[in-house]
């Protein structure tokens, strides 16, 4: 298990990680969530032992996080890129080697997940002669190669097609299947709905919500209610500025709204019957990561802004 | 991990095409030159001269001194008899068809000459550029001169035993002179150039080592592998390991090239032009040029190597590159273009500059305060401090001294690198400043 307790960082006069705590549980993949600055890179670098922090503790399986663990853990950074004068192959078994791979091992583990990402034709290439996504899948591999019990993932499926994320997702939910701890980083709500069994979102270096995935949108509720019909739109409209309704998403014929305190999903339905030509759809569900996120992060920053207006004042 | 970073960066860069490129390419560009050097030095020179144009026409009234010259040079051809008259002879000379003409008056061989020997030139190539001429003529005039006499041979081999005249100079009675100035020069100067050049081309390759981490943005990746000072370690002593390889090779190519060359005979011309020069510079810069590149003492002419110079040497010489390579393992971890860098790094080269600068006046003032500071200074020592052991009276401790203060110096700087490069390396597209550097040295 990985423990995250208490730890903060501090960069000159910044602090970018604020007593943060966090764990994420073998077989299990923990999403971290969190808007540019928020102290993803920060902690994530603490916790491959790349940055000390400034107080508190991290723990891989019970043992401290130093050196002695980086051989346990697989890293693939958001500012990422391969030796330009490297081929493939040898970049694999360096990397393999550094994590304490013997040179036969690494090389064998590097063929092997070359064949994994479909990439073995690409052995002996320079990066150069590679695209951005061939070089991602050589980049996933480097953290993969060594079989860690640790992977810590920061966007990697960025940039790459629906084949090649696939191809990815694949090689992590196996990873996953063998009992890694798995930390996945990523600005793609849809994503990490998708791949995470857990959450922690991240503003200000602070924990803002952490948990279990579903628990987590069930503790929001099931007022998100999705309609997809014909006719005209405007009942939902009226219903917005009644404050009955909050819309989240709306093109022609979708609408995606939360009810307000008061109203009901069963009034909503009566209205849309009454109104439109057509309804298709009409579904009540959990509220998405995406609109979790931005609540959660738009509620702290009033917060904040709040609380610093009342020490101005 | 430092073995796997090493043996990386080692093996890296002597597979590479660059590197055997470099290494095979380089002595033969130097030998090229050398070689366009040699045959315009040695076009100016009589011998290279057209046959008639490098004759020296001799016009001998005694029909003596003639035959000794040509015996002396062993058929080299440079002597040969004027065929005009005397007036003629000039007019051949100022056209260039001879490049001398030597009059030698009868009755030289007596001693009872009317005359001096008279040498005729053209301006434009006076006698000096001939410095082996008057000794030639001199010796020519003086083995006739024997032979009148018929001495045995071994009356010749003692009037031409070499006398030697070893000075000693008593410690306390004057202001210590320069000794062996010859090899101090050659010392310091071999010394502060080879630094200059370990700077230049070997301090690059690590900076560029280093900066390639960043620039791949591969620095994150290596650093969650592998401490920072490790990896420092692994990349400036595998840049130091492809060094000492290719000198290896270069010192290799160099006894081979010097033992099929003395097979094949080639340098013969070059040892005995050498060795006529050798005689006209005086015994003691004589021995110190074969005594080699350092270690002689002046004093004997070709005396011992004076091995606690080359111990010195040994001593501080990987001291002053782990130095030099520090430098610019931190301007590599702060930059990520060399273009970036330029301005440091001809920061980081300053004090190798300093050192061939402090080498050239090393000799003329051994005791100046510079050059004492330049033996001690960190930066310097390296280049300096051997050639000054050779020049002044270095007592034990301060030889010491400068080895101490070049260990401390190694270790604060990786220690100061190691600092600028786990704070660094992950800043990307950040222009480090003053205020940053001492920050990320100091805390904060």
């Amino acid at each position: 298990m990985l423990e995250v307790e208490g730890v903060s960082k501090r960069y000159g006069g910044a602090l970018a990680v604020d007593a943060l705590s966090l764990k994420a549980t073998p077989g299990r993949i923990l999403g971290l969530l969190g808007p540019n600055g928020a102290g993803k890179t920060t902690t994530l670098r603490m916790i491959n032992n790349i940055a000390q922090p400034d107080a508190g503790t991290l723990r891989l399986d019970g043992a401290a996080i130093g050196q002695a663990t980086q051989v346990h853990t697989g890293y693939m950074p958001e500012e990422r890129g391969l030796y330009r004068q490297m081929r493939v192959i040898d970049q694999l078994v360096y990397l393999g080697r550094l994590k304490g791979l013997s040179g036969r091992d690494a090389r064998r583990a590097a063929n092997h997940w070359l064949q994994v990402l479909e990439a073995s034709d690409w052995r002996h290439k320079r990066p150069r002669e590679l695209s951005k996504g061939m070089q991602q899948k050589v980049q996933f591999a480097l953290a993969l190669l060594h079989a860690p019990r640790l992977i810590v993932l920061d966007e990697p499926f960025s940039g790459l097609d629906p084949l090649a994320s696939a191809v990815l997702e694949q090689a992590i939910a196996e990873r996953k299947a063998a009992g890694a701890i798995i930390v996945f980083a990523s600005h793609r709500m849809e994503q990490v709905e998708q791949l995470c069994d857990d959450v922690c979102l991240i503003e200000q270096g602070r924990v803002l919500i952490s948990g279990d995935l579903a628990e987590v949108r069930q503790g929001f509720g099931r007022n998100t209610v999705r309609l997809e019909f014909a006719g005209s739109g405007g009942f939902v409209e009226a219903l917005a500025a009644a404050e009955q309704v909050e819309v989240l998403n709306s093109r022609a014929g979708h609408v995606e709204v939360r009810l307000a305190d008061g109203f009901s999903a069963d009034a909503l339905l009566d209205r849309a019957r009454a109104e439109v030509d057509a309804l298709h759809l009409f579904s009540a569900s959990y509220p998405s990561l995406r609109e979790i996120f931005l609540n959660a992060v738009t509620a702290s920053r009033s917060q904040r802004e709040a609380e610093a207006e009342g020490e101005s004042a | 991990m430092f073995g796997v970073v090493f043996a990386s960066e080692y093996l890296r860069r002597v597979t590479s095409k660059a590197f055997l490129l470099v290494t095979f390419l380089t002595p033969v560009i130097l030998v090229g030159s050398i070689g366009i050097v040699v045959f315009f030095v040695m076009d100016s020179e009589p011998d290279a001269a057209p046959p008639q144009q490098r004759s020296i026409a001799v016009l001998d009234a005694g029909g003596e001194v003639l035959p000794a010259l040509r015996e002396a040079e062993q058929g080299a051809g440079r002597f040969v008899a004027a065929e005009e008259a005397l007036a003629d002879a000039k007019q051949a000379v100022a056209e260039g068809r001879y490049r001398a003409l030597l009059v030698v008056p009868a009755r030289i061989a007596d001693g009872e000459a009317d005359e001096a020997l008279q040498v005729y030139v053209r301006e434009d190539q006076p006698l000096k550029n001939w410095p082996g001429l008057r000794r030639q003529v001199r010796d020519a005039v003086r083995s006739v001169r024997l032979e009148r006499y018929e001495l045995p041979a071994e009356v010749y081999a003692i009037v031409d035993e070499r006398v030697d005249v070893d000075v000693v100079e008593l410690p306390g009675t004057e202001a210590p002179k320069p000794r062996s100035n010859f090899a101090a020069i050659g010392t310091a100067m071999f010394m502060a150039f080879g630094f200059l050049f370990l700077a230049g081309v070997y301090g690059g390759t690590v900076m560029q080592a280093v900066m390639e981490e960043k620039s791949s943005r591969m620095a994150e990746i290596v650093l969650s592998s592998v401490a920072p000072f490790q990896l420092l370690a692994g990349k400036v002593l595998g840049v130091a390991a492809v060094a000492a390889t290719q000198l290896a090779i270069w010192l290799a190519l160099a006894s081979l090239a010097g033992i099929v060359g003395m097979a094949a005979g080639l340098f013969d011309p070059l040892l005995s032009a050498a060795s006529a020069s050798d005689a006209s510079l005086g015994n003691e810069a004589a021995g110190n040029l074969a005594g080699g590149l350092g270690a002689v003492n002046g004093t004997a002419g070709l005396g011992a190597i004076r091995y606690d110079v080359v111990l010195t040497a040994i001593c501080l010489f990987p001291l002053g590159y782990l130095i030099n390579a520090a430098m610019f393992a931190a301007v590599g971890a702060l930059y990520e273009s060399p273009l970036e860098a330029q301005m440091s790094t001809t920061l980081a080269m300053l004090p190798s500059l300093l050192a061939v600068f402090v080498a050239q006046t090393t000799a003329a003032a051994p005791d100046s305060p510079l050059v004492v500071f330049a033996a001690f200074f960190p930066f310097t020592a390296p280049a300096i401090m051997p050639a000054w052991m050779l020049l002044a009276d270095v007592a034990l401790w301060q030889t010491l001294l400068s080895i101490s203060l070049c260990l401390t110096t190694t270790i604060a700087m990786f220690w100061v690198c190691g600092r600028i490069f786990r704070g660094s390396l992950l800043n990307y597209g950040q222009k480090p400043t003053l205020r940053g550097l001492r920050r990320l040295i100091l805390g904060g």
